[in-house]
Order: structure tokens, then C-alpha cells, then sequence
């Protein structure tokens, strides 16, 4: 066993909250974080179409190494269209760390459901459903 | 596949193949104002090719606030003509679904369910609950 394998947690965090927004930003001056524009339906007028955006995770009762994934996945067919990773080390178990993601334009190829799934170290934690539609909010 | 490398230092994105895909972004992407977070390193963001579905994966939820999993739940992925089927084989409990998520969320609420059956018969139970129960046990908690 490797020294990085032996440094990676196998405790399974709990993942508190997984949010898309528009906007995350996180504030200089008090370090929290700032989510604008939550949403669960994006209204596009056209297929495929893109967006930017960003995924806020809350995790607790974790401590150790692990590497973060967020994964988009069309739900019905199950393609992965993007994914997200990320290294984080948390010291304490007793308190939860939150962060985010700030994404390139993610493409959305057809109406439907998709899902942001947030794994840790290859353990499976949870998802945000989005609908994707046609037409008007 | 195509990777965007989204580096925090320099909060910049790079999309090495963007040629490669019709999603491409449309410009560069400056995102330094939202990266300085201490805990994440380098992110990273593909598109790529629709994937087949995985022949096993590790569940780290039942979706039960009352519960926690301490220990990842081994998922074995199968099709089965138009269906899904997830199969938690430590346990013998199965998931049916049209795609893959509502295989995993048949299959978690099938081991929620199970767990608490269990939890509640726990002292008469026969040889093989009582080993399913026992497995239970040891990758799933109450929540204090």
C-alpha cells in the first residue's frame, strides 16, 4: 500500500447539502460563502444548450483526505457529460466544511433530468435532480 | 474526452481538445474570485463520450436521516432488457430502475426497509437475516 493510499480516509462523510446556483463567491472578509440564484429547472430555448454555473457541497462527520467528485449525469441515459473533482483534507470529524465548485459552461445536449452526484473517494453520496426544459421560467 | 483544468492559483481555464467538442466554450473562462477556497485544489472538468453503465460501485447513503453508513455498500450494476438492476451483494437486496438512479434509489430504499424489518426482529431471526443483519450492522449506524 502506498503512503497516498494510506493517507485516504475511509470514514464516509455525510453529505449535509448539494445546491446549483448561478453564482457561488466566497466573502474575503468573513469566509462565508454566498450562493446566488439557486435553482432546480435551467429554461433554455434550444437543445443542446450550455450554462455556467456553480455546485455548493456541505459535508460532515468526515476527516481525512479525500478526493471529491461531482459528476453531471443525464439521468435517463446515464452519460456522464462533465465532471468536477477536487482534493480536500479535513482535520476534525466534529465540524462540517463546506465549498464549492465554479464551473466551465456545462452542455446539456437534450431535455430531461440530470444529476449532480457528489462522490468521495469513490463512494457514492448523494445527488442534486435539475430538469432540464424548453421555453420560458 | 475533453478536460477543462480550472486552476486556482492562476483562476484560469484551459480546454486543451476544445476543438474536439460542439460544446466548447464560447470564451475564456475567468473565474479568479470564486476559487479561493482553502480546502479544494485543482478542479477539473470534462465532457465526454455517453459512458456504459458501471459494473459496480461503492453507496455511501440509504437516504435515511434516522441512519449513517459508516462502511460503502457494494453495488454490483446489471441490465436486464430495458431495466436496470442494482444488487447490494452483501446483502441479497435488489434495485429496479429505467436508468441507473432509480436502480440506486429502489436499491436504498429497499436496504432502508430492510434495516429497519430487521432492527425490529433482530432477536428472532433465522441463520442467513441473521448474517444479513449482522452486515447491516457493521456498515450502517443510528445516527445519536
Amino acid at each position: 500500500m502506498t503512503e497516498e493510499q494510506r493517507s485516504v480516509s475511509n470514514i464516509v462523510p455525510v453529505l449535509v447539502a448539494v445546491l446549483i446556483c448561478d453564482v457561488a463567491a466566497l466573502d474575503p472578509g468573513t469566509g462565508k460563502k454566498n450562493l446566488i440564484g439557486i435553482f432546480d429547472i435551467l429554461h433554455t430555448k434550444s437543445f443542446p444548450t450550455q450554462r455556467p454555473m456553480s455546485i455548493y457541497v456541505k459535508l460532515a462527520d468526515a476527516q481525512g483526505k479525500y478526493g471529491i467528485e461531482v459528476r453531471l449525469v443525464h439521468r435517463e441515459t446515464n452519460d456522464v457529460l462533465a465532471e468536477l473533482e477536487g482534493e480536500i483534507e479535513i482535520t476534525s470529524r466534529l465540524s462540517s466544511v463546506d465549498f464549492f465548485f465554479p464551473t466551465p459552461p456545462l452542455a446539456f445536449p437534450r431535455e430531461g433530468r440530470y444529476e449532480f452526484q457528489v462522490w468521495a473517494n469513490r463512494v457514492y453520496l448523494g445527488a442534486a435532480t435539475m430538469d432540464a426544459r424548453l421555453g420560458n421560467p | 474526452m475533453v478536460r477543462a483544468e480550472v486552476l486556482i492559483e492562476k483562476g484560469e481555464a484551459k480546454w486543451p481538445d476544445a476543438e474536439a467538442t460542439a460544446y466548447r466554450p464560447s470564451a475564456e473562462i475567468v473565474t479568479t474570485h470564486l476559487l479561493s477556497n482553502e480546502h479544494m485544489g485543482i478542479l477539473l472538468a470534462a465532457q465526454r463520450a455517453p459512458a456504459a453503465l458501471p459494473e459496480a460501485l461503492l453507496v455511501g447513503t440509504i437516504r435515511d436521516g434516522r441512519l449513517r453508513v459508516h462502511s460503502p455498500i457494494h453495488v454490483k450494476v446489471m441490465r436486464e432488457g430495458e431495466e436496470v438492476v442494482t444488487e447490494a451483494t452483501e446483502l441479497n437486496e435488489f434495485g429496479f430502475g429505467e436508468n441507473l438512479s432509480e436502480a440506486l434509489d429502489d436499491l436504498q430504499a429497499a436496504v432502508r426497509e430492510l434495516y429497519w424489518s430487521l432492527m425490529k426482529d433482530q432477536h428472532r431471526l433465522g441463520p442467513e437475516l441473521e448474517r444479513v443483519w449482522e452486515v447491516l450492522h457493521r456498515k450502517i449506524e443510528l445516527r445519536p
